[in-house]
């Protein structure tokens, strides 16, 4: 039997945390069906449940300024709807309104995405083109980790049970660029991204940003791509050479396994699709 | 008059307001829970069972294995194939099977013991494909058994098909699969029993509580008066909810015990322990002469059983007699086997087969359309079956042909759509046809329907009826064909349904057959009814030759005179009498000739045609499916809001069927793993109900339920196949496949 | 401590709640609100929809104690005593409801979608009750439900 802990500030949740027993409960999608799996298997379950939900730390959202930042804790529905993220990170708004229903948006929180690390979370995807940066804070002060050193392997992570990730920090991106986060599933809703695509360019492909989820171990951003962008001359060429590229490091990184038949072709026309269509929105052609 | 009226469903109230009791609701304070332990290997051989550690458990107080079952451990709806060991006695022949049960005092104390009784297991070798598991040697599903793994070989022979074949102008060939489905009814099973005066009362999701209790009553070893089962209010079955699930370890518990006992299954257990759609290899080869009547058909079709029989007889049966296709076919030469493996068991889901060999016919015309240059409607309409013609086991249709009727209702949408399907630089849009016959009721066999009506002294009609209600509407349909019948109002009528201890045997819900079957047995209890109440009245008014029917809710004497019917009942309650009528209906059909197939294994069928509008991204491989339109010839809309739901639900699923579905055990283990169509993946639907009144048919009726799903799985198929232009005989049509066709596509181009 | 939280508008006191045990197990287990249905137990069919503070979850992926101190609505507390909520009215006169088993849960998905919106297009509909299963209509006439339901709360009911 868990012990459930309403922490309402940073301090209390951290207490909470210290025995290194408990486990941070933010929105509750990923765990309460880790815990009711648990519970069926006759698992373990955690000591303490400790509830973040009331932390205002966590519940921070800077958009503007030389570190933008957004919290842990923001809600996948609020991601999705608030104004600020769909002008500054509209990838990260519509990376958060393709996650499962609205009624998991409702709970689902972007520092939950980050800690349950499925190598096809869509948040992930995102929050990796942005250039983020987690905020980790523990009773011994704060540190910063990047996402690739956070996530380990698939549904793993270097976060300490003593814990919490507090948010995000973001690159800051040039006024003007073109961002589209791209997903292909089974379905038309509810569905675990078989490719997830997050693309942000800006009007000189000075610095664009591509990252690849449901691909590799975790969502990564594919620098040789980048590479290549920076390089070219944006219009249709470059964009097909860019997904032959994307296709390319799959294989690398991935050899030729079975689902490759289909994820080869597909990283290379939805990666080429997705760039003309960030391109379009910078008012360039396609 | 309420006939052909939409109607608002029965219970639909209480249903918005959250009151209705499902099966799964039904655990009550002190209640025992149930939960089994299941085999997580197979085949194997059971060693050893240990309760032990479990009944060491606070809470768990009994641990029952085969060992406990005092009666026949063999279960199944058809006698012949009798073979479902509820608790595996020696050999576990499919993962998931159940090798006890545990009662305790909570959910979680009982589902601890589960895991904590120990069994082991001898690891045996194991046949997972079909084809293989015909073969000389394999490894024997069922050893005792005689026959080996084969469980069924129906054929259906009409002329010479492969002179026919040999003197066609274009012939076809090809081979068409289907995947093992999960039927995901939104409610998960659910159960409770009692022993009540030495009687085990059962009551849970079901669709047949009268099959139920017959075999709850072998499974104990009792008399069937000794058992009564209740149907609960059923939240959807699709032939999941056809085979007992949790029935025969309530009874068990309960008669054991003799204490109130509850069970449900989680969705995972759901998945692991009940029975999926009949995966099917079909290879067929159809003919045709220059001017495009089809001339003959070889087909040999191959179904996966899984380790249980089940309703595997059936959907091997229903294979063989509708490859077909609702078309006149002279030459016939179909061959349709099922084969025991130790996959997961499948049973009756939604059309018995009659989805998957669709797939297949429907595939056939398409290519035979293409290799005549013909348009595939015309082609389809050219060689629909009419009245008057006969059907491949010989069966002349009298009445109630309604494919031609149904195509013609398409053929403006059809065009329309086919001149408006775009492509662009990178999507294409297809669209496609199918059309399907589906024989109502069981094959072959007697399938009776029994019912009663009693008219109160308080002028209340009660009608009784073993039907189960899942969903589909049988309880407002039923009641509709009475009150039309009595001539009242159908709110003037109660219903008792689905209690085995105060309605007789409907027979399943499955088949698409409870508005025709049920819906005549209705019928002749209204007609036995007014007999009864003419009788009666004539003896209340001493004038024994009195002319009277029943008419407007009242009954009429010729000399004008009018006498409510309540009044009767109440002459005859005052002689310990009731003014109840029985009737039994029992489809008019022969058996099927064991060698040639030859035979009128159905009293009726039902026809449809759907066209499906499709768009392909050609980057992802994603369809999505914008437009259905489905005409369905039902004979006659009882109800129409209900038939146009059945419609569109079934066009749902089978979109499903078609785009996404697909069972594997262990990886599909909920439904976050295997995906059903959401709000956004179903398309926009136009329901057309088509009336080609069937003669025997309750006021013309037929049925729709099955119907509904079959046309849509090879309608989208078409149509995907019309974008991407090549066919797509594999479902489901993934993400992977259309990618494969579109690949090929630029392989063929770079070449 | 004992959990304590407003149910349809009842404020309700609850002892020994495990930690882990969900919304919907406490709320179908102990408090007998057996209108909420469990489909998957992990999210995916929205059966168990409640409304939180107005706003719709799966009440299988809360924790009894998020609810602690705060607003559930349940199917039953939908109805203003005997008069059906113009969602529910609509549900039955368009033959929305089957089998009936997903019912509550959509019912309850298609208020927080109203709430927000009163006059969603198809596309809103279909996006906000896209994680709410229903196997037996095909959603079709779910839609026309809720077109239906949100003209009467704009214009009020017949």
């Amino acid at each position: 039997m868990s012990r459930f802990i309403h922490a309402a500030s940073l301090a209390e949740a951290l207490a909470a945390l210290a025995p290194g027993q408990g486990r941070v409960l933010a929105g509750g999608t990923d765990l309460m069906v880790a815990l009711r799996a648990a519970r069926l298997s006759g698992g373990d379950l955690p000591a303490e449940l400790v509830d973040v939900a009331a932390v205002p730390e966590l519940q921070q959202l800077e958009l503007e300024g030389p570190a933008p930042l957004v919290g842990a804790g923001l809600s996948f529905a609020r991601l999705a709807a608030d104004p600020g993220v769909r002008a500054r990170y509209p990838l990260l708004a519509q990376a958060a309104a393709s996650v499962g229903s609205q009624q998991v948006r409702h709970g689902a929180t972007i520092g939950g995405n980050v800690a349950n690390a499925s190598p096809a979370a869509d948040g992930v995807t995102a929050l990796a083109a942005l250039g983020a940066v987690a905020v980790i804070a523990s009773a011994q002060g704060q540190r910063p980790c990047p996402l690739g050193e956070l996530i380990s392997a698939p549904y793993q992570t270097t976060l300490r049970p003593q814990e919490v990730i507090l948010g995000f920090a973001l690159d800051p991106l040039p006024a003007r660029t073109g961002q589209v986060f791209a997903k292909v599933g089974r379905r038309q809703a509810l569905s675990v991204a078989r490719l997830n695509l997050a693309v942000c360019l800006d009007e000189r492909l000075q610095d664009p940003r591509l990252a690849l989820g449901s691909c590799f171990p975790t969502p990564r951003r594919l620098a040789q791509v980048e590479a290549l962008l920076r390089a070219g001359r944006p219009g249709p060429g470059l964009w097909q050479a860019a997904g032959e590229q994307a296709a390319a490091h799959f294989t690398n990184v991935c050899g030729w396994r079975e689902s490759a038949a289909y994820k080869v072709p597909a990283i290379r026309r939805v990666t080429a699709r997705t760039l003309a269509q960030a391109w379009a929105l910078l008012g360039g052609g396609s | 008059m309420s006939l052909g009226r939409s109607m608002i469903r029965v219970g639909a109230e209480e249903r918005v307001r959250g009151r209705t009791i499902f099966g799964y609701d039904l655990e009550r304070p002190g209640d025992l829970h149930l939960a089994a332990v299941r085999a997580d290997q197979a085949p194997a051989r059971i060693l050893a069972i240990d309760p032990g550690p479990a009944l060491a458990l606070p809470g768990v107080l009994r641990v029952f294995t085969a060992a406990d079952i005092p009666g026949e451990n063999r279960l199944g709806i058809i006698a012949s194939t009798r073979d479902h060991e509820f608790l595996a006695q020696e050999l576990v022949r499919q993962e998931g099977q159940a090798v006890a049960v545990v009662a305790a005092r909570t959910l979680a104390q009982a589902q601890a013991g589960a895991r904590a009784v120990v069994v082991r297991y001898q690891p045996l070798p194991g046949v997972f494909d079909p084809a293989q598991a015909l073969r000389e040697g394999a490894p024997l599903v069922h050893p005792e058994r005689p026959g080996g793994n084969l469980l069924h070989e129906r054929r259906i022979l009409r002329g010479d098909a492969e002179a026919a074949l040999r003197d066609s102008a274009v012939v076809v060939e090809a081979t068409y699969t289907t995947s093992p489905l999960e039927h995901c009814a939104l409610e998960l099973e659910g159960g409770r029993a009692e022993y009540v005066d030495g009687r085990v009362v059962v009551a849970a999701c079901t669709q047949n509580p009268h099959y139920d209790r017959q075999d709850l009553s072998r499974f104990l070893g009792v008399e069937p008066e000794r058992v009564r089962v209740i149907q609960a209010e059923t939240g959807g079955g699709f032939g999941g909810k056809l085979d007992l699930s949790l029935q025969p370890f309530l009874a068990l518990a309960a008669w054991h015990l003799k204490r109130p006992v509850c069970m449900r299954y989680t969705r995972e257990e759901s998945f692991r322990a009940t029975s999926k759609r009949h995966p099917l290899v079909m290879h067929f080869i159809t003919g045709a002469d220059e001017q495009g009547r089809l001339t003959g058909l070889q087909a040999r079709i191959l179904c996966d059983t899984g380790a249980f029989a089940s309703y595997g007889l059936a959907v091997n049966m229903r294979a063989a007699v509708h490859a077909s296709g609702p078309y006149l076919v002279p030459h016939l030469d179909v061959v349709s086997r099922a084969a025991y493996t130790n996959n997961p068991f499948t049973g009756a889901m939604r059309g018995f087969g009659v989805p998957q060999i669709a797939l297949a016919h429907e595939g056939q015309m398409d290519a035979l359309a293409l290799a005549l240059g013909r348009d595939p409607l015309d082609l389809r309409l050219q060689n629909a079956l009419r009245n008057g013609q006969a059907t491949g086991t010989g069966q002349v249709l009298r009445s109630g042909v309604g494919l031609a009727r149904c195509l013609e209702r398409l053929r403006p949408i059809y065009r329309r759509w086919q001149a408006r399907a775009a492509s662009g630089e990178d999507f294409r849009e297809g669209v496609g046809l199918a059309a399907m016959f589906y024989g109502i009721g069981n094959t072959g066999v007697s399938n009776p329907s029994t019912a009663q009506l009693e008219w109160g002294a308080d002028g209340r009609v009660t009608l009784f009826t073993g039907a189960a209600e899942i969903g589909q509407g049988s309880d407002t349909v039923l009641r509709q064909l009475a009150a039309t019948r009595l001539g009242i109002p159908v709110e003037e009528i109660d219903l008792c349904r689905g209690d085995t201890d105060r309605t007789t045997n409907a027979g399943a819900t499955s088949a698409s057959r409870q508005t025709y079957i049920s819906g005549n047995a209705v019928l002749a209890a209204a007609d036995n009814l007014e007999m009864q109440l003419v009788q009666a009245a004539r003896q209340m008014l001493g004038q024994h030759h009195l002319e009277l029917e029943l008419r407007g809710g009242r009954l009429a004497a010729l000399d004008g005179r009018r006498l409510e019917p309540a009044q009767v009942a109440r002459y005859l309650a005052g002689q310990g009498q009731r003014a109840r009528g029985a009737g039994r209906f029992d489809p008019n059909f022969s058996g099927l000739d064991p060698d040639t197939g030859q035979g009128r294994p159905y009293a009726a069928y039902a026809f449809a045609a759907q066209c499906a509008w499709v768009r392909v991204d050609t980057d992802s491989g994603l369809v999505r499916v914008k437009e259905v339109a489905a005409a369905h010839d039902v004979g006659r809309a009882i109800n129409p809001r209900g038939v146009m739901g059945q419609i569109c639900g079934g066009v749902a699923m089978g979109l499903g069927m078609a785009l996404m579905e697909q069972f594997r055990f262990g990886q599909t283990d909920n439904l976050h793993r295997y995906h059903i169509p959401t709000f956004l993946d179903a398309p926009r639907i136009t329901p057309l109900i088509v009336e080609e009144a069937e003669e025997t048919g309750p006021y013309g009726a037929k049925g729709v339920g099955e119907p509904a799903l079959i046309p849509t799985a090879p309608a989208v198929a078409a149509a995907v196949g019309r974008a991407v232009g090549r066919p797509l005989r594999h479902l489901p049509i993934s993400l992977e496949r259309v990618m494969a066709a579109l690949t090929h596509e630029e392989a063929e181009h770079a070449n | 401590m004992d959990l304590c939280l407003t149910v349809n508008g009842q404020p309700i006191s609850l002892a020994e709640v495990p930690g882990e045990a969900s919304l919907l197990e406490v709320l179908r287990g102990r408090l007998g609100l057996l209108g909420t249905k469990e489909g998957c137990g992990v999210g995916e069919c929205g059966a168990c929809t409640v409304l939180l503070d107005g706003r719709a979850l799966n009440s299988c992926l809360t924790a009894a104690w998020q609810a602690a101190g705060r607003q559930v609505t349940t199917i039953e507390g939908l109805a203003q005593g005997g008069h059906l909520h113009p969602l529910q009215r609509a549900f039955v006169e368009t033959g929305a409801v089957q089998c009936g088993f997903c019912t509550p849960g959509m019912i309850l998905a298609a208020w927080d979608l109203l709430q927000r919106n009163d006059h969603p297009s198809d596309q809103e509909i279909k996006q906000a009750l896209a994680g709410n299963l229903c196997r037996c209509t095909g959603y079709h006439d779910i839609l026309r439900a809720v077109r239906r339901a949100a003209r009467w709360l704009r214009e009020g009911a017949p």
